[in-house]
């Protein structure tokens, strides 16, 4: 999975290309750093390119959110398809995201 | 009498004379390209024919009439002479008569000489005897009887019905100088003196015979005479005539007319006809007669003197005019009945030359029109039948799906379509009915056919096809012509088969029963251009035929008029529920062969249209396919490419097949995290196959006994901060699988993933475009 961030509009956007599967959740947890450490500023994870994401990708997200949540930040998905919106909405977690 | 054809014979001789020629010029101008020149110059062939006609019709009454003419003429001739003999013969019965009259009575006078008195009474007998002598006397000559004086004429006259007798010789009338008396004593004979006209109390028309009278020993002593009234004769003659305008006159030998009808004009012309004519009067002795032809001065007609003279004394003349005006008058007639008549008969043949050439020409041109309309149909039924797909086997080296179809349409050109082809791994197909029949509806049909086979090139979504057949169907469709079709296409290795209706009759299925494929029913295509189209899908399970039809099956008509029915159809299929070695072609025909039959004896009304596929799915039905990894997260790699190859070979649809791949990624990871102790490697073996209907992966470890099934569901209500993230992996691929069961056997966790397949709409998965 590619990662790239970028900052838009002062918030720090995250844009994630390909399958965030269990075997790319390793590599991406590094690539994310700057989300999972950001501070005061609102997030966002482009999913638009993003075509399958499994619990580990989830679990980051979660860390990403809870991060954001600490300084009074949200984070907004963006782009989200219709299989990973369908896991986050099994989830609960589709409640705790912006989505857009 | 010479043959003469009676008028109406004139016709039939005609007309059949032109019936022939007609037929004759038939056959000559029948090589098409004279003939087509002549009728396009119908007018100047018409006119030509009817001039020809004309002149010979003619031609031939103007023959009929000069002979005619000629017979009437020697019928006349002859009346004439007849006329005037027995005219003639009246007046010399007549004179013979009184000529008898006289010589009678010259015997009883010359024995009673010696007595003069007795010459009175002679004179009155030779008055009484005879009724057309009206005076009768004896002129003695002079000196005679000296008791009598010089001159002595006893005279009888018939006056008032009584005879008057006296004696008129006197001073005055001197008879010896009467140049007939003298001309009797001197030539010794009777001589008839010329018509004179005599006036007394009476006006006659008289004339005189007189003749010696002699004595005994021979010697003339008087001249004896009788006076004819001649004034009947004229009106006698004239009594009868053949025509009315011709007249009879009688003339003296020197031309001296003396009779005739009343108050008749011409006389003084005949006379000189008769003068000039004959420039010898007739030989004494010797009758004559003869014609001439002259012309009327004061009326210009033109007639014909007709004339005959005695043979004795007096050679008078009788002569009879006859006007050609009225000799040849009905023959005239006649020729101008003709003349109209033929005019009328070559009008009419005029009229049927110019309708039968005008007749010809329209045949021909409809003709032509006919040939070239059938050949139109010929053409585009050839064109339709370019559009059908004609082999069959359509894919002889496919196993999973055979297909058979058939078209027969009602008129030389139908309105229904049957298609289908393979494209990445799926079947198109397609079957339609336009509203109509012939050249119009196969138009349309072949637009909708091209705007299927142009949006299914690209687009699998039948709805979509659907959507944009319709598009096309409702663009410049003026005459209001809907289609009714049904569009599926069908993943050749899943069984998948989604389809859309618009209108039309709802497919079959066989299989282990025959039942009506669930449909929308839509509208059909080419009615509103941004109507909605509802499609569904299915699973069609191999060994399942797909029987799509027309309403030319379910409503062809018998003889009495009553429908084969959609219930037939179903009994007919029903022959082949579970049949594994009904081929699609057999089920046609079967359902072709009893509608023949049903429909004998009467006309095929609509097209007929069935298409069977035979779904027979993948040969390999049963399969397996396994992957075995070490306990490396990073082997998730290699886990999802097979679980992909797996799902793409029964071509499962993407967001399916990523929903699966995560549960078994989920499943596997927590395995390759969880089964065997840290630090330790194991192996991970991941077996999947079809079952039935469904699918299933077999997740197998050697590692110690877990059982992941009973890991407690997150709360996945509660706030971001509680979450944990464990058990997360589980509950997803729980909820995503129909079911996940563990078992422990020989020393293996097994845990099993099922996903079912199903036919039928799937819940949550209406496609509405």
């Amino acid at each position: 999975m590619e990662t790239t961030i970028q900052e838009v509009d002062g918030k720090l956007v995250a844009t994630l290309s390909g399958e965030f599967d269990t075997a790319a959740a390793i590599d991406a947890e590094q690539a994310l750093k700057p989300l999972l450490e950001s501070s005061g500023r609102d997030l966002a994870i482009d999913c638009s390119e993003l075509e399958y994401i499994s619990s580990s990708g989830l679990r980051i997200f979660l860390n990403i959110l809870k991060n954001a949540r600490s300084s009074g930040n949200k984070v907004t998905l963006l782009g989200v398809n219709e299989v990973i919106r369908d896991v986050l909405e099994l989830t609960g977690l589709v409640k705790l995201f912006e989505l857009e | 009498m010479p043959p003469f054809v009676h008028p109406s014979g004139h016709y039939f001789f005609f007309l059949g004379k032109a019936i022939f020629r007609q037929s004759k010029l038939l056959q000559v101008f029948s090589s098409g390209k004279v003939f087509s020149r002549i009728v396009r110059n119908k007018a100047g062939f018409g006119l030509a024919v009817v001039i020809f006609a004309a002149l010979i019709v003619e031609g031939i009454s103007l023959l009929q009439y000069g002979r005619l003419r000629k017979l009437v003429m020697q019928a006349a001739e002859r009346q004439s002479m007849v006329e005037l003999w027995t005219k003639t013969e009246i007046i010399n019965h007549t004179l013979e008569s009184a000529e008898a009259t006289i010589h009678d009575h010259l015997w009883d006078l010359s024995r009673n000489l010696p007595y003069p008195d007795s010459m009175f009474s002679a004179a009155r007998r030779l008055v009484e005897t005879n009724p057309d002598i009206v005076g009768g006397f004896i002129t003695f000559i002079p000196g005679y009887y000296p008791g009598k004086g010089e001159l002595f004429e006893p005279y009888a006259r018939k006056s008032g019905g009584t005879v008057k007798v006296s004696q008129i010789a006197s001073a005055d009338h001197d008879y010896t100088a009467n140049p007939d008396y003298l001309k009797v004593l001197a030539e010794d004979r009777g001589h008839w003196t010329d018509p004179y006209h005599y006036v007394d109390e009476s006006e006659m028309d008289l004339t005189t015979y007189s003749c010696p009278l002699k004595d005994g020993s021979g010697r003339t002593v008087g001249v004896c005479g009788i006076d004819i009234d001649l004034s009947w004769l004229g009106d006698t003659l004239n009594v009868y005539h053949s025509l009315p305008s011709s007249f009879t006159i009688v003339l003296t030998r020197e031309g001296k007319p003396f009779a005739g009808p009343s108050g008749s004009r011409v006389a003084g012309q005949v006379v000189r006809l008769l003068h000039d004519g004959a420039t010898v009067p007739p030989q004494a002795g010797s009758a004559r007669a003869g014609m001439i032809a002259f012309r009327d001065s004061l009326s210009g007609d033109k007639a014909l003197l007709y004339y005959a003279s005695r043979k004795d004394e007096p050679q008078w003349q009788v002569a009879q005019v006859i006007f050609e005006k009225e000799l040849y008058g009905n023959i005239r007639k006649n020729r101008f009945i003709d003349f109209l008549l033929t005019l009328i008969a070559l009008t009419a043949l005029f009229l049927m030359i110019e309708r039968f050439a005008r007749n010809e020409k329209r045949l021909r041109d409809a003709y032509v029109d006919q040939a070239r309309i059938g050949n139109e149909l010929h053409i585009a039924r050839r064109i339709q039948e370019e559009m059908l797909p004609k082999k069959f086997p359509p894919f002889p080296d496919r196993t999973d799906v055979d297909i058979f179809g058939s078209l027969k349409p009602a008129r030389e050109v139908g309105g229904d379509i049957f298609d289908f082809f393979i494209r990445d791994g799926k079947l198109f197909f397609v079957v339609g009915d336009v509203s109509g029949k012939g050249i119009p509806a196969a138009i349309v049909m072949a637009m909708i056919h091209s705007m299927f086979s142009l949006a299914s090139a690209s687009e699998d979504d039948p709805v979509k096809i659907v959507k944009a057949v319709n598009a096309e169907g409702c663009r410049n469709n003026s005459a209001g012509m809907f289609v009714t079709c049904f569009i599926g296409v069908l993943n050749l290795s899943s069984g998948r088969l989604r389809y859309c209706n618009a209108g039309h009759d709802r497919p079959l299925l066989v299989g282990c029963a025959v039942e009506e494929l669930p449909a929308n029913a839509n509208l059909p295509v080419g009615v509103l251009p941004d109507v909605q189209f509802e499609g569904q899908e299915c699973r069609i399970a191999p060994g399942t035929t797909v029987f799509l039809y027309t309403d030319g099956l379910t409503e062809a008509k018998d003889t009495s008029r009553r429908m084969f029915g959609k219930d037939r159809v179903i009994g007919i299929l029903g022959r082949f529920i579970s049949d594994p070695a009904a081929a699609a072609a057999d089920i046609v025909s079967a359902a072709d062969r009893e509608v023949e039959t049903f429909i004998s004896g009467t006309e095929q009304e609509d097209d007929l249209t069935m298409l069977a596929i035979r779904y027979n799915g993948n040969a390999a039905r049963e399969w397996e396919e396994s992957i075995v990894l070490r306990n490396d997260l990073g082997q998730v790699k290699e886990l999802n490419g097979f679980v992909k190859s797996v799902t793409g070979r029964l071509g499962i649809g993407k967001d399916e097949a990523a929903r699966i791949r995560l549960a078994v990624e989920e499943v596997v990871v927590n395995v390759i995290e969880y089964a065997y102790p840290e630090g330790h490697d194991g192996e991970v073996q991941v077996d999947a196959r079809p079952d039935g209907r469904s699918l299933v992966f077999t997740v197998t470890d050697s590692g110690r006994p877990f059982d992941p099934t009973k890991v407690p569901a997150p709360d996945t209500g509660q706030p971001a901060e509680l979450r944990t993230p464990g058990g997360l992996g589980i509950f997803i691929a729980r909820e995503l699988m129909d079911s996940i069961e563990y078992a422990r056997r020989d020393g293996k966790n097994v845990l099993t993933l099922r996903k079912g397949l199903r036919n039928g709409a799937r819940h949550g998965v209406q496609h509405r475009v």
